[in-house]
């Protein structure tokens, strides 16, 4: 097994560019779902730069923070950008390369994502409502249920890649449509699905939902506002928006010319936004009894990938 | 250097064994003085630690009559001699201001003696070279937990559970017994010397290997070894279950890196043991966590959790000397290690924190507390850092340990496609663990006080304040900076197997220095969000409430329902008992709604068994009327059927 784990493969422009796109791509994903479900309702709907201006709007206001707080009400939406900008520099994106890769960084992503989802968690716990409280149980509920489908995909794209590492693992994987399309295709569809419950969306969760007894991610920020609120949506931003990379990582092809490839990058952002957009105006959301039922399949679809990986070896 | 590791070693062993007895003369002192002979012990043992791990050959202990031979110190040794003692020695500073004179005259010295004599035959057990002096430790390290954990008589409770304990420490010792002798056939002898050449026999290693690795996973408390191990650390004084949960069942684990050890070439079924006993203990145990009410029998499944964490480590490490694959190895040896470290540091921190907010409360029940981060926030800080390293989350230590076994299980895919298992039996744990860690930090340090917050009088004590803070400090120090015990680590894999090369998978791997450059990273991004926090003006409000009028903190969310999700989607194997609440009617009556998680191993497996045991000795018991003269045909009879039986087989 080769390791691909030397310090910084990448030079200081290529990380520059990671950098940037992973800083000021994520509100942008967001935006081209509202435009697609608007377009699915017929409506205008709000402009795709929206959750820029709202970022700038709030940034300036001042807080509102509640008497029951400690700390930890304020670490929530922090630990939600910090651990954004570290998973950013873990994932491949336009040039299917990471600025950090070592054997066994996928474990520290999903790691990261976890300390994210302790944090706001304890944030919303901290308010003592029993709202967010709710909010929170089933976060991690669905967290929970959703982990085992996320690592048996990683164990099929081990197998399949026979690398440890993240980038040179999805890298070779991707070439490898040819001989292994079936194993990637489940994969694809398993993750999708982790995809859209740890960002919790339709069917999962609807971001748009007026009532706080139906929300998952919306209602663990109710609290949170000003700058505290941009941070919990910029880094619920960023998560979706790396999520995908992950995904198109898989299944982008490498071109070997770089401004080709980031611009490949940057279509299959917009696309994998309009498929986002797109099962959210054609689908409903689920009861929430029925969710651990698709979460459970999706584990389903990447330890049959495994399973497949392993025959086809 | 030998003669300095001997002496270090003795003066610990004996330092630890003796820290008590000043208390029985002189009560005041000895509260100071049994602490702080416990800590130069520990002092000792570290130096002595550092030494062999430096010279890199095991050195070998003379007794005073017997001679060489029965005590020797190699490199797994020493890694487990530094957490038998650091922990005992932290524990003893809290205990001073946790369990002290004034509020318990009758035991605080006895406690005292036990903990002492608790390292001193751990100790024992570590450096152990021979079959009698292993099972000597033993005993005592079981015979000592049982007083400690009796140290409050007039608890039923705690008396109930230490006779649990003591059965399941003698069936354990029983099986240990009986596997030395298995090994010692053949005229092996009991000296730990003979061993390697005798697991290689395949009559023997069966055998040997089903008796050791009950006795090991009774003491480690893996599944469904565990039945002792909830009750008993809940009832124990805290600083009391901090050590039992940070190091006693670690003998059990200890036992399995010596099996590791002694058999270089197990066959690959040894691995798939492992992997179902860390898998089960894994995700049973912190399932059943969930379901808890109780703080420290909350505390107390997850040592079940984390046992299995290292017992994947070592299936890892099984299979890959199985199949020849040193990376795997090195990696789940490495990972097993660390874990074995850093479970001892961080579950030792939660109890102790536990047992300052049960001290101030009164109570382990987590729905009566709630808000006990703003009364006593060190405290509260405190734990919150060692439920995000028990959740194995990242710049913690807990997440050190665990990226090593998936590593080693990734890199083993290829060849033993049971590595997948593991992989997601981590996964499944990890997830689970940060559900219910959220739940505890949730319920009872965050939010409005419930009924029995009210009666915190403000943060613990600083004797118990500094231990806790020393157990965290250990705790982020080797989450930043994890390259610091690769040494460590690779100085006691030293002695596993020969021609393996420990550096194997471990030196050439970039993972650790790249986490740490990476947490560097962190915290300059952290900063430039702080300073945006700092210079926002802020408004203080109540929380949302929907405009509820007259909010109370019975409204919060409890642990139970918290928990409720996941512990209804677990119900197949977790069995949960609930009752609904009756609501009927425009004014409903008052009413309750109860869920309650239970052990199924121990209610619905052994009790049972154990009462049709007792239900047969019952109606046998005629046979026991007490009177001399029976017992006399008895015996003659006996004696009898003995001859005849002898003389018809010739």
């Amino acid at each position: 097994m080769v390791e691909l784990g030397a310090l910084f493969p990448m030079g200081w422009f290529q990380t520059l560019c990671h950098v940037v796109a992973a800083l000021a791509l994520p509100p942008l994903v967001l935006g081209i779902i509202n435009k697609t479900k608007a377009a699915f309702a017929g409506k205008v709907g709000p402009p795709v730069l929206q959750l820029y201006y709202d970022l700038f709007k709030l940034v300036q206001k001042r807080m509102v923070v509640s008497r029951t707080t400690s700390w930890v009400f304020f670490a929530g939406p922090v630990g939600a950008v910090v651990v954004g900008v570290l998973v950013s520099l873990l994932v491949p994106l336009g040039d299917h390369r990471a600025p950090v890769s070592f054997a066994g960084d996928m474990v520290l992503l999903v790691a990261l994502l976890g300390l994210s989802r302790f944090l706001t968690v304890g944030a919303a716990l901290d308010t003592g409502s029993p709202f967010e409280g709710m909010g929170a149980a089933r976060e991690v509920t669905f967290a929970a249920l959703a982990e085992p489908g996320l690592f048996l995909g990683l164990c099929a794209l081990v197998v399949l890649s026979g690398q440890a590492a993240l980038a040179p693992m999805l890298a070779a994987a991707s070439q490898a449509w040819g001989a292994q399309a079936g194993t990637l295709a489940l994969v694809l569809l398993g993750w999708f699905i982790v995809l859209l419950v740890e960002n919790c969306r339709i069917p999962f969760d609807d971001p748009n939902t007026h009532l706080e007894l139906t929300m998952i991610h919306e209602v663990m920020i109710l609290d949170h506002s000003g700058p505290l609120l941009a941070m919990a949506l910029y880094g619920a931003s960023m998560k979706l928006f790396l999520l995908i990379s992950l995904l198109l990582a898989l299944c982008l092809p490498r071109t070997g010319n770089a401004p080709l490839d980031w611009g490949l990058f940057l279509a299959g952002v917009g696309a994998a936004a309009v498929l986002v957009g797109v099962v959210e105006s054609v689908i409903a959301r689920l009861r929430l009894p029925r969710i651990p039922l698709l979460l459970v399949s999706a584990a389903l679809f990447t330890g049959f990938a495994f399973l497949l990986s392993l025959v086809k070896r | 250097m030998a003669p300095v590791i001997e002496g270090c070693l003795w003066a610990a062993l004996l330092g630890a064994a003796l820290s008590g007895v000043p208390g029985y003369w002189d009560r005041r002192r000895g509260a100071l003085l049994g602490p702080l002979i416990l800590s130069l012990s520990a002092a000792s043992a570290l130096v002595a630690a550092a030494l062999v791990w430096g010279s890199g050959a095991p050195v070998a202990l003379a007794l005073p009559i017997a001679g060489a031979g029965f005590l020797r110190c190699d490199g797994l040794s020493a890694w487990f001699l530094v957490p038998v003692f650091l922990l005992p020695a932290l524990s003893a500073w809290y205990g001073k201001a946790y369990w002290d004179e004034d509020h318990h005259p009758e035991s605080a010295r006895r406690v005292r003696l036990w903990l002492g004599i608790l390292a001193a035959s751990m100790a024992l057990i570590v450096l152990a070279h021979h079959a009698v002096v292993f099972l000597t430790g033993w005993e005592l390290a079981a015979l000592a937990s049982w007083f400690l954990l009796n140290g409050d008589e007039s608890s039923e409770e705690a008396r109930r559970a230490g006779w649990l304990y003591l059965a399941a420490a003698h069936v354990g010792t029983l099986a240990l017994m009986a596997g030395f002798c298995v090994l010692g056939g053949g005229g092996a002898g009991l000296g730990f010397d003979a061993y390697p050449a005798r697991w290689a026999d395949s009559a023997v290693a069966f055998p040997a290997f089903c008796l050791l690795a009950l006795a090991f996973g009774i003491k480690a408390g893996a599944i469904p070894g565990h039945i002792w191990l909830p009750s008993a650390h809940a009832a124990a004084p805290s600083h009391i279950s901090a050590v039992m949960s940070g190091i006693v069942i670690k003998m059990g684990i200890y036992g399995f890196f010596r099996m590791i050890q002694w058999a270089p070439h197990p066959p690959l079924w040894w691995s798939g043991v492992f992997l179902a006993l860390g898998s089960l203990s894994g995700i049973w145990g912190v399932a059943l966590a969930l379901g808890q009410h109780d703080l420290k029998r909350l505390l107390a499944y997850h040592s079940v959790e984390n046992i299995g964490i290292i017992l994947l480590g070592i299936a890892v490490a099984a299979a890959g000397l199985s199949l020849g694959r040193p990376a795997l190895v090195a990696l789940g040896l490495a990972g097993g290690l660390l874990h074995t470290w850093n479970h001892g540091l961080f579950k030792s921190l939660l109890f102790l924190a536990a047992g300052a907010v049960i001290r101030a409360t009164g109570t382990r029940e987590m729905d009566r507390l709630g808000g006990v981060g703003r009364l006593m926030p060190v405290t509260g800080f405190l734990f919150a850092l060692g439920a995000a390293a028990i959740c194995g989350l990242p710049p913690l230590n807990g997440f050190a340990s665990e990226i090593l076994v998936y590593l080693g299980a990734f890199k083993g895919l290829a060849d033993w496609p049971w590595a997948g298992a593991v992989v997601a039996s981590l996964a499944l744990i990890g997830a689970l663990a940060l559900a219910c860690f959220t739940k505890v930090v949730g319920t009872v340090f965050l939010g409005n006080p419930r009924v029995a917050s009210p009666h915190i009088a403000g943060e613990a004590p600083r004797t118990m304040r500094w231990p806790m803070a020393a157990l965290a400090g250990f705790c982020l120090a080797i989450g930043l900076a994890p390259s610091l015990v690769v040494p460590l680590l690779k100085a006691s894999m030293g002695a596993f197997a020969p021609g393996f090369d420990a550096a194997h998978g471990l030196a050439s791997w970039s993972g650790f220095p790249m986490m740490s450059l990476l947490y560097a990273v962190l915290l300059a991004v952290l900063l430039p969000l702080l300073w945006l926090l700092a210079r926002t003006r802020r408004r203080a409000e109540v929380t949302w409430d929907c405009g509820y009028a007259q909010p109370s903190a019975r409204v919060q969310y409890t642990a139970v329902s918290y928990a409720d999700g996941l512990v209804r989607n677990l119900r197949w194997f977790l069995w949960p008992e609930r009752s609904k609440p009756k609501v009927e009617g425009i004014f409903p009556a008052s009413s309750r709604g109860v869920v309650r998680v239970t052990d199924l191993v121990m209610e619905r497996g052994l009790a049972p068994i154990a009462n049709g045991v007792l239900w047969i000795t019952h109606r046998l018991r005629f046979l026991q009327p007490g009177r001399i003269q029976l017992y006399l045909i008895y015996m003659a009879a006996t004696l009898i059927f003995t001859l005849f039986w002898a003389s018809s087989h010739g």
